[in-house]
C-alpha cells in the first residue's frame, strides 16, 4: 500500500499546506487574471477600433507622462530581479546572510512601485467625462494594475516579517510562488504600457 | 510511513480574546457593516469625491461615489467583524503562526451551534452554512415572484407601479441569480466534495469560509436597492440604462461585484483541492461523477467571472466619475457591456446546471441499483458543455446589431452544445436501461429533472436559430425557457439532493411520503406555470412588460394561478425540512438509500476532520453489480468528535 497519491503528493503534503498545492494554485490566479486583462483589453480594441462619435482620444487629449511611466516599470524589474535572487537562494537551501537583505529590497521596490503608480495616476490630468475613452480604459485599467501590485505587495511583506522575525521561515515554494506572481503582473504592466503609449 | 494522527491536543480552560470575539462573529459583522458603511459614505460622499472627479457636489443621481465606497467598506467591516482580518494581519506583522490549537479551533472543536453563526474552516460546517442561505435567498426570492404573478393578474398595473415593478423583476432575477449560482457547489460541492475525494479539507480552509461570508454582505447590499430606488435593469444591468438609474443601480453593482468574487475564489479553491489533493489511489479517471461536475463548473466560475468584474468596474467608474465606457456619445458603447457580461453570463448559466448534472448522474446508480453506465463519455458531455459555453455568448446579441456574418457562427456553437448535452442525457438513459429502478421520492425528482430540462433544452434550440429567435427575443418564451433549465433543472436537482443528502448531513431525514405528495405538487404547478409563459411567450408578450394586450389575461391568469400554487408548494418543502429536521428531529438510518459512495461509508455525523485515515485502493463507486465500496477504509478506528 501506498502513502504517495497519483497528484505525487505525499499524504504529510495532503494534510498540512502542500508546497505544490500553494504553486499551483498561484498559477490558477494568473489564469483568472488573465481573463480580467483580457477583458480591459477586448474593451481598449473594442473602443479604438470602433471610435464612436470620434471620441475615442479626442485632440488635446495627451498621452501618460512617459518619464514616470517608465519609472513606474523600472521599480518592478528590479523587485523581479530582488525575488529571483531570494528564490534561487531558498531553493538551493543556502544559508544566505543576504536573504534578509534581499527581502527587504524586494519590498522596497514593490513600495515604490505602488508609490509611483499611484503619482503616475495622478500626473493623467484627464477629466474623465470628456476625455475620451482612451482616458477612461487606461486609467481604469493602471488602477486595476496598482490594486494588484499593492496586493502582492503585501504578501510580500507577510513573507517579509515573517522570516525576519523568525516565525515563519522562507520556504522554497512561497519564494517561488512570489516570484512567479509578481514577474506576472510586471509583464503584463509593461504590455499595458506600450499598448496605452503608443497604440492610442 | 505512517499516516498523520488527527489526534489534536486538548482545548485550553481559559480562551483567548480572539476566540471570545469570534462567537460573537455574526453579531460583529453586523455591527462592523455598520460602522463601515457610514464610515464609507462619508469618506467616499466628502473626501474622495472632493479629491477627484466629483468635485465634492453630489451629481443629479445623488452620491454615488459615497454610496459605491459605504458598501465596500460596509463589506470590508462585516468581514472584518467576522474575523477574516485576524490571520492576514497578523501575518502582515510576522508574529507567530497559529498553533494547532487555534486552527482546530477555528475549524470548529468544540462543537456547538455557535460554529454556524461564525467563521469556521470546517468544510461540512460552510456547507451547511450555504444550504441555510441558499434557501433563504430561494424563499425571498420566491416571495418576489409571487408578488410578480399577482401583479400579471390584471392586464393594467394594478397593486404596483412601472418602476416599482421594474425593481420588483430586477430584486427577484438578481437574487435568484446569487441563489443559483451556489445552489449547488455551495451546500454539496463543500459538504461532500473533500470527502469523495478523501481529504480532509479543502487547500484553502479560511478562503472556503471567504467565499461563504462574502455572500450575506452582498445579499444584503442587493436588498438595500429598495431604499436607494431600486434598478429598472433587470439582472442584465444593461447599459446605459445602467447609467441612468438612480442610486438603486448601485446596490446592483456592488452586489454582483461581490459575487462573482465569491464565484471566482470558490472555483480556484475547489480546483487546487481537487487537483491537488486527492487521496492515495484516486486518479482523475475514478473521480466521482459529481466531483468532475464541480470541476469543470470551478473552471467555469474562475475564469467566466473576471470579465463579468471587468464590467462591473467600467460601470463603477461610469457612475462614479462619468467614464463614458457605454455611452455613444462619449466614444462608448452599450456592447461593450453586452459583451463583457455575457461573456460571463452563458458561462453562468452552466454554473448553474453542469453540477446539477453531475449530482444527477451520481445519484441514479444508487436507484438504479446499476453502475453508471458511459461513466467517461459523462465526463466528456460535461467538459465539452464547460468549452463550448465560452464559445456561445454572442447569441444573446442576435437582435442586438450583431453583425450578420457572425451570426451562423454563434448559432452553430450554440446549437453544438445540444450535442455534449445530448450525451449526458445518453448516460443517463444507459444507466436506466433494464434497471431495477427504485422510485424513492429523489428518484422521481431525477425524473423530473430530466422532463423539465428536455423542454427546457427543446426551447433553447429556438433561441439559438437566428429566425425564430428574432421573434422570440425578449419574450416570455426566453423567460419560460431558462425557468426551466434552471428552476426546472437545478432547483428540482437540489430539492432531489436535500431530500437524498440531509440523512448524511444532519442525521436527520424528511417524511417522504409526505414529500411525494409535494413532489407531485411542484411538478404539476411548476409545469402549469411554464407552459403557460411558453404559449403567452410564442403570442408575442415582452417580458418585464407590466401591462399586456386584453387577450393574453386567461393565459396569464394560469400562469399566475399555478405559480401561486407552486409557491405554496415550495413553502410545503420548507416547513416539511424545518418541521421534520429542526422541530420533530426524525432521525434518519446510517445509509438510508444503500449507497456505496465514500460520503456514505464515514460515520454519522461525519468525524471532524473526516477521516482518522485516508481511505485508499478507490474505485468507482458504482459498482452496484457487485456491492463493493469505492474505497478501503483499513481497520475500523473510532471517530473523532462529531461534526
Amino acid at each position: 500500500m501506498s502513502d504517495v497519491s497519483p497528484t505525487g503528493l505525499s499524504v504529510i503534503d495532503e494534510v498540512g499546506e502542500g508546497g505544490r498545492t500553494l504553486i499551483f494554485s498561484s498559477r490558477l490566479v494568473m489564469a483568472a487574471n488573465t481573463t480580467l486583462q483580457l477583458s480591459l483589453l477586448f474593451g481598449f480594441l473594442y473602443l479604438r477600433a470602433n471610435n464612436f462619435g470620434g471620441m475615442w482620444h479626442p485632440s488635446g487629449v495627451g498621452t501618460p507622462p512617459q518619464v514616470l511611466a517608465l519609472i513606474a516599470l523600472a521599480f518592478p524589474i528590479v523587485g523581479v530581479l530582488a525575488l529571483w535572487a531570494v528564490w534561487n537562494a531558498v531553493s538551493q537551501s543556502r544559508e544566505s546572510s543576504a536573504l534578509p537583505g534581499l527581502l527587504w529590497l524586494a519590498f522596497l521596490a514593490a513600495v515604490l512601485t505602488g508609490a509611483v503608480r499611484i503619482l503616475l495616476m495622478y500626473q493623467f490630468n484627464w477629466t474623465l467625462n470628456s476625455a475620451g475613452t482612451y482616458a477612461d480604459i487606461s486609467t481604469l485599467w493602471y488602477a486595476v494594475l496598482l490594486a494588484e501590485f499593492i496586493g502582492v505587495a503585501a504578501w510580500l511583506l507577510s513573507l517579509v516579517m515573517g522570516h525576519v522575525r523568525g516565525t515563519d521561515p522562507l520556504g522554497s515554494a512561497h519564494a517561488r510562488a512570489i516570484l512567479e506572481q509578481w514577474t506576472y503582473i510586471t509583464g503584463v504592466s509593461i504590455a499595458v504600457y506600450l499598448l496605452i503609449q503608443y497604440v492610442t | 510511513m505512517d499516516v498523520v494522527s488527527t489526534t489534536r491536543p486538548p482545548m485550553s480552560t481559559a480562551p483567548t480574546l480572539a476566540r471570545r470575539l469570534n462567537e460573537w462573529g455574526l453579531l460583529l459583522g453586523l455591527i462592523g457593516a455598520v460602522i463601515g458603511f457610514i464610515a464609507g459614505y462619508a469618506l467616499g460622499s466628502g473626501a474622495i469625491s472632493n479629491f477627484y472627479g466629483g468635485g465634492g457636489e453630489p451629481t443629479s443621481l445623488g452620491s454615488d461615489p459615497g454610496i459605491l465606497l459605504g458598501y465596500a467598506m460596509s463589506a470590508l467591516g462585516f468581514l472584518t467583524g467576522m474575523g477574516f482580518l485576524n490571520y492576514p494581519i497578523g501575518r502582515l506583522l510576522g508574529v507567530k503562526r497559529p498553533t494547532e490549537e487555534d486552527n482546530a479551533y477555528l475549524h470548529g472543536e468544540g462543537g456547538g451551534l455557535g460554529r454556524y453563526f461564525r467563521m469556521t474552516t470546517d468544510h461540512k460546517v460552510i456547507g451547511m452554512q450555504y444550504m441555510v442561505m441558499i434557501l433563504a435567498f430561494l424563499f425571498i426570492g420566491g416571495l418576489g415572484a409571487m408578488f410578480i404573478r399577482t401583479e400579471l393578474l390584471t392586464p393594467v398595473p394594478s397593486v404596483a407601479n412601472a418602476q416599482s415593478y421594474l425593481t420588483l423583476v430586477g430584486l427577484h432575477s438578481t437574487l435568484m441569480i446569487f441563489m443559483a449560482s451556489a445552489a449547488i457547489i455551495g451546500p454539496f460541492g463543500n459538504y461532500f466534495v473533500p470527502i469523495m475525494i478523501g481529504t480532509r479539507n479543502m487547500a484553502f480552509p479560511r478562503l472556503e469560509a471567504l467565499t461563504f461570508w462574502l455572500l450575506p454582505p452582498a445579499g444584503l447590499i442587493l436588498l438595500s436597492t429598495v431604499f436607494l430606488g431600486g434598478f429598472t435593469t433587470g439582472w442584465t444591468g444593461y447599459a446605459p440604462l445602467a447609467d441612468q438609474n438612480v442610486l438603486g443601480m448601485d446596490s446592483y453593482l456592488m452586489g454582483f461585484a461581490l459575487i462573482g468574487l465569491s464565484i471566482g475564489l470558490s472555483g480556484l479553491n475547489m480546483i487546487a483541492t481537487i487537483l491537488t489533493k486527492r487521496a492515495p489511489g484516486m486518479p482523475l479517471s475514478r473521480m466521482p461523477i459529481f466531483v468532475w461536475s464541480v470541476l469543470v463548473t470551478s473552471f467555469l466560475g474562475a475564469l467566466a467571472s473576471p470579465a463579468l468584474i471587468a464590467a462591473v468596474l467600467m460601470e463603477m467608474f461610469s457612475r462614479t466619475y462619468q467614464a463614458t465606457f457605454f455611452i455613444p456619445a462619449g466614444g462608448g458603447s452599450p456592447y461593450l457591456w453586452e459583451n463583457l457580461f455575457w461573456f460571463f453570463g452563458h458561462p453562468e448559466v452552466y454554473i448553474f446546471v453542469v453540477p446539477a448534472f453531475g449530482l444527477i448522474m451520481e445519484m441514479l446508480p444508487v436507484f438504479t441499483r446499476k453502475p453508471l453506465w458511459g461513466y467517461r463519455v459523462g465526463v466528456g458531455g460535461m467538459v465539452g458543455v464547460g468549452l463550448l459555453s465560452f464559445v456561445v455568448w454572442q447569441h444573446h446579441l442576435f437582435t442586438s446589431g450583431l453583425a450578420p456574418s457572425l451570426r451562423p457562427f454563434y448559432m452553430f456553437s450554440t446549437e453544438m452544445i445540444s450535442v455534449p448535452t445530448g450525451i449526458i442525457y445518453l448516460v443517463s438513459l444507459g444507466t436506466l436501461w433494464r434497471a431495477r429502478t427504485r422510485f424513492s421520492t429523489p428518484m422521481l425528482f431525477i425524473f423530473a429533472f430530466f422532463f423539465n430540462f428536455l423542454i427546457g433544452g427543446f426551447t433553447g434550440v429556438f433561441l439559438s436559430d437566428v429566425p425564430s429567435d428574432f421573434s422570440l427575443h425578449a419574450s416570455y418564451f426566453v423567460q419560460a425557457h431558462f425557468h426551466y433549465t434552471i428552476m426546472g433543472g437545478e432547483v428540482f436537482a437540489l430539492m432531489g439532493a436535500i431530500v437524498y443528502y440531509l440523512p448524511k448531513m444532519t442525521g436527520r431525514t424528511m417524511d417522504i411520503k409526505l414529500l411525494r405528495y409535494q413532489f407531485w405538487a411542484v411538478f404539476i404547478t411548476f409545469n402549469g406555470t411554464f407552459i403557460s409563459l411558453i404559449a403567452v411567450g410564442i403570442l408575442g408578450m415582452p417580458r418585464r412588460a407590466i401591462s399586456y394586450a386584453a387577450y393574453l389575461q386567461p393565459l396569464n391568469d394560469s400562469a399566475s394561478i399555478f405559480a401561486l400554487a407552486l409557491g405554496l408548494s415550495m413553502a410545503l418543502f420548507l416547513g416539511i425540512l424545518i418541521w421534520e429536521v429542526v422541530i420533530k428531529q426524525r432521525v434518519a438510518a446510517l445509509n438510508p438509500w444503500e449507497s456505496l459512495g465514500v460520503e456514505w461509508q464515514v460515520p454519522t455525523p461525519v468525524p471532524m476532520f473526516n477521516f482518522d485515515r485516508l481511505p485508499v485502493s478507490w474505485s468507482l463507486p458504482y459498482d452496484y453489480d457487485t456491492g463493493k465500496p469505492a474505497a478501503d477504509f483499513g481497520p475500523a478506528v473510532p471517530a473523532l468528535s462529531g461534526a
